[in-house]
């Protein structure tokens, strides 16, 4: 995969034109329309203040060495932090986490959620202050606010888009390909997984899907759109034609089989646009997507909103334009499962490690001594490892490139 | 002196936490309005992936001119995947405006324009569009930000977060009616620069009749509809100012009675120190603005009013 080395600095959206010009600079920027945007941002981080001070003090840094990796929020009896697991496991040096001026522990990793890429600490000492979780989830264009320790401002943003699943894997399939050529209205089926549900269904290609559970379909993405949202299990009601025919099918959904996601190089440039972002930051089950821009070091920590109330956690920085935090609901039901210990975590990472750039994962994990995954949860598991361990070499390939320069 | 930006009366305050609740109240209405009316425009042949919005109820969409670029068709698609037909009409590269017609039969959901011109530097607004191409599982996400930077021309910069997909969306302001186009980026997460919508007014009927016209530019001083004065700056001397060493007949600057050998020191309330002062000044106001020129003639201080005018527009014979 090569990365290209030129930074074409300004990206028109969507065409194919990119002209050059200062980094960081916006070209007519007056000093006075600086001036006028910096006083209001000062005042409206100090009047989001008040409603910082509370979640504050559930949050902490987390270090190794001298490096800050993350943040993390004190739960259950104010001795465990969590945190976002892919940074603390990177870290070379001794943990320790910061909870306010000169309230420095010792910490170690005891508990890892891999699903989620969170970990859990317990820290010497003293408890801390546990995070009040608030259930109710914030609305779209709502408010939300990262806390640091110190009750600034982590980073301010709305939600962009209500809770969603992000993993590919968990969506349910139905097994069809769409003509695209087809003007519609409905989806003619050009090709049929073998297997999938909608082969068992006995849907052919040549048909034409009118409806689904009663709701009509205009094409290919309205299909996929009603899709969305389902379990693999779940049944749905279908009306096609078939050679001029009504016909009504029942499928039983299955699961998609993985397919990595390639977001194509242009995108993936325009990602790494406007700084840094977290390694692992798009296989969440349960997030909301903000416009949110915390550094990858302040991932972990409580999100408020307006009212002070803590409404989830910061768990990726995604890119120029996402952030994700998880919902408190969905955190608190994640604690309320047992983590898996961090060595059953550290004995798979040298197995998944032999794979080569570029390289993609088998649509079924592959056998390995010792490892042989058990049942379909922990293999699912097993490929979101190695995609994460993906992303990661494409980061570093893309660092790797950036010092080239 | 520079003048600052004085806060403008009716832009929301952002003092108190009663502010701020009253804003979120705003932005979530917003929100909740103008989610079903932000559309993905595919066009087939060209592979292209950008956003629109509707704005008429029988199914008129806004959307930026590079994005349907080189397509008479694209497939408009709604948040919940609806799909319809739509047919290219006219575009404006200069300002990187366009119009798509939906062939199929109405009403859709859709937004009214606002208008630009006012917008200042701290003026709220809201962004939509289906970034990163359409997602099925997703509607378009809603990012909340403020206006950075005018211009140039009709542009406007703003710290909205934009990426690939997203060109050719909307920006709302805080009463919900669009004010802008998505159209480009830079590397900084305050350069996100969108096409003012007051651009399509004078370009409507052209655009509905299906013209296309004007080069797209991202550098703001080739852009053709760059207002201009119709003078030719002298050689910088030591001392501050814009030294008038030529003047174009006809030209807006002729009018208003500049001539040779004035030195240029203010635009409306801004000091002119330089020729790239005056030209970045210039560059955030559009044609046909009138303009207050300070000028040193003669040890006297004068003022003229001067009515911009668009650069292709300069020699051409009235």
């Amino acid at each position: 995969m090569k990365i290209p080395s030129q930074i074409l600095l300004a990206c028109l959206l969507a065409g194919s034109l990119a002209a050059q010009q200062q980094p960081e600079d916006i070209p007519l920027l007056r000093p006075e329309e600086r001036q006028a945007v910096d006083a209001q941002a000062d005042e409206f981080n100090q009047a989001l203040a008040p409603v910082l001070t509370t979640a504050a003090k559930s949050t902490v840094r987390v270090w190794a060495g001298k490096r800050r990796l993350a943040y993390g929020t004190v739960v259950a009896d104010g001795r465990k932090i969590l945190t976002k697991f892919s940074e603390v496991a990177r870290a070379a040096g001794v943990l320790r986490v910061e909870a306010g001026a000169g309230d420095v522990r010792a910490a170690t990793l005891t508990g890892v959620y891999q699903d989620e890429d969170l970990a859990l600490l317990s820290i010497q000492g003293e408890p801390l202050t546990p995070v009040k979780w608030f259930a109710e989830k914030p609305g779209l264009g709502a408010f939300l606010t990262a806390t640091q320790p110190g009750g600034q401002p982590a980073a301010f943003g709305v939600v962009s888009v209500l809770e969603r699943d992000l993993r590919e894997t968990d969506k349910a399939y139905l097994g069809v390909q769409g003509d695209l050529r087809f003007a519609g209205p409905g989806v003619k089926v050009q090709e049929v997984t073998a297997g999938s549900g909608a082969a068992e269904a006995g849907l052919r290609v040549g048909d034409v899907i009118k409806r689904v559970n009663q709701r009509p379909i205009s094409g290919v993405l309205e299909l996929r759109n009603a899709l969305t949202g389902l379990a693999p299990g779940a049944r749905l009601a279908m009306s096609v034609e078939r050679g001029g025919k009504p016909l009504a099918l029942e499928v039983l959904l299955g699961n998609r089989p993985d397919l990595p996601q390639s977001s194509g190089e242009r995108l993936l440039y325009m990602e790494q646009m406007g700084g840094p972002t977290s390694r692992v930051h798009d296989s969440f089950s349960k997030v909301i997507q903000t416009d949110m821009r915390p550094d990858p070091n302040q991932i972990g920590g409580p999100v408020v909103d307006l009212h002070g109330r803590v409404v989830g956690i910061t768990m990726a920085r995604a890119d120029r334009t996402r952030s994700f935090v998880m919902p408190s609901a969905a955190v608190t039901s994640l604690l309320d499962r047992k983590p898996l210990e961090p060595a059953q975590v550290r004995a798979a990472a040298p197995v998944a490690r032999g794979l080569a750039a570029g390289e993609r994962p088998e649509q079924t994990a592959p056998q390995l001594p010792g490892l042989v995954p058990a049942n379909p949860e922990r293999l699912r598991r097993h490929v979101d490892d190695m995609q994460r361990l993906l992303e990661r070499m494409r980061e570093e390939m893309l660092q790797l490139d950036g010092q080239d320069r | 002196m520079l003048a600052v930006l004085a806060p403008v009366s009716g832009r929301e305050p952002a003092h108190s936490l009663q502010d701020l609740t009253k804003l979120e109240a705003k932005v979530e209405a917003v929100a909740a309005k103008v989610t079903p009316a932000t559309v993905a425009l595919l066009a087939e042949k060209t592979g292209a992936s950008g956003s629109g919005v509707v704005t008429t109820a029988d199914g008129l969409v806004l959307t930026a001119a590079h994005v349907v670029q080189g397509s008479a068709e694209v497939l408009v698609v709604f948040p919940d995947g609806k799909q319809v037909p739509g047919k290219v009409l006219g575009a404006n590269y200069s300002k990187d405006i366009a119009m798509v017609q939906i062939t199929a039969k109405g009403p859709w959901p859709w937004v009214a324009r606002g208008t630009s011109k006012h917008l200042e530097a701290g003026d709220w607004v809201i962004a939509l569009g289906h970034s990163a191409g359409f997602d099925p599982g997703r509607t378009p996400p809603v990012r909340f930000g403020r206006v950075i930077s005018k211009g140039p021309g009709n542009f406007l910069t703003t710290d909205c977060t934009l990426i690939g997909g997203d060109s050719g969306g909307p920006l709302f302001d805080l009463d919900g009616k669009i004010v802008g186009i998505h159209s480009n980026i830079g590397v900084a997460l305050t350069n996100n620069n969108h096409a003012g919508i007051d651009g399509y007014r004078e370009d409507w009927d052209r655009l509905l009749a299906g013209e296309g016209w004007g080069r797209l530019s991202l550098n703001p001083f080739a852009n053709p509809e760059m207002p201009v004065l119709g003078i030719e700056m002298g050689l910088a001397r030591r001392v501050k100012g814009v030294p008038v060493e030529m003047v174009v007949p006809r030209s807006p600057a002729a009018a208003a009675g500049v001539r040779i050998g004035d030195l240029i020191l203010a635009l409306d309330h801004s000091e002119i120190r330089n020729g790239n002062e005056l030209l970045q000044i210039l560059a955030k106001k559009q044609a046909g603005e009138v303009v207050k020129l300070g000028v040193l003639r003669d040890d006297k201080n004068l003022e003229f009013k001067v009515t911009l005018a668009r650069r292709d527009h300069l020699f051409q014979t009235q």
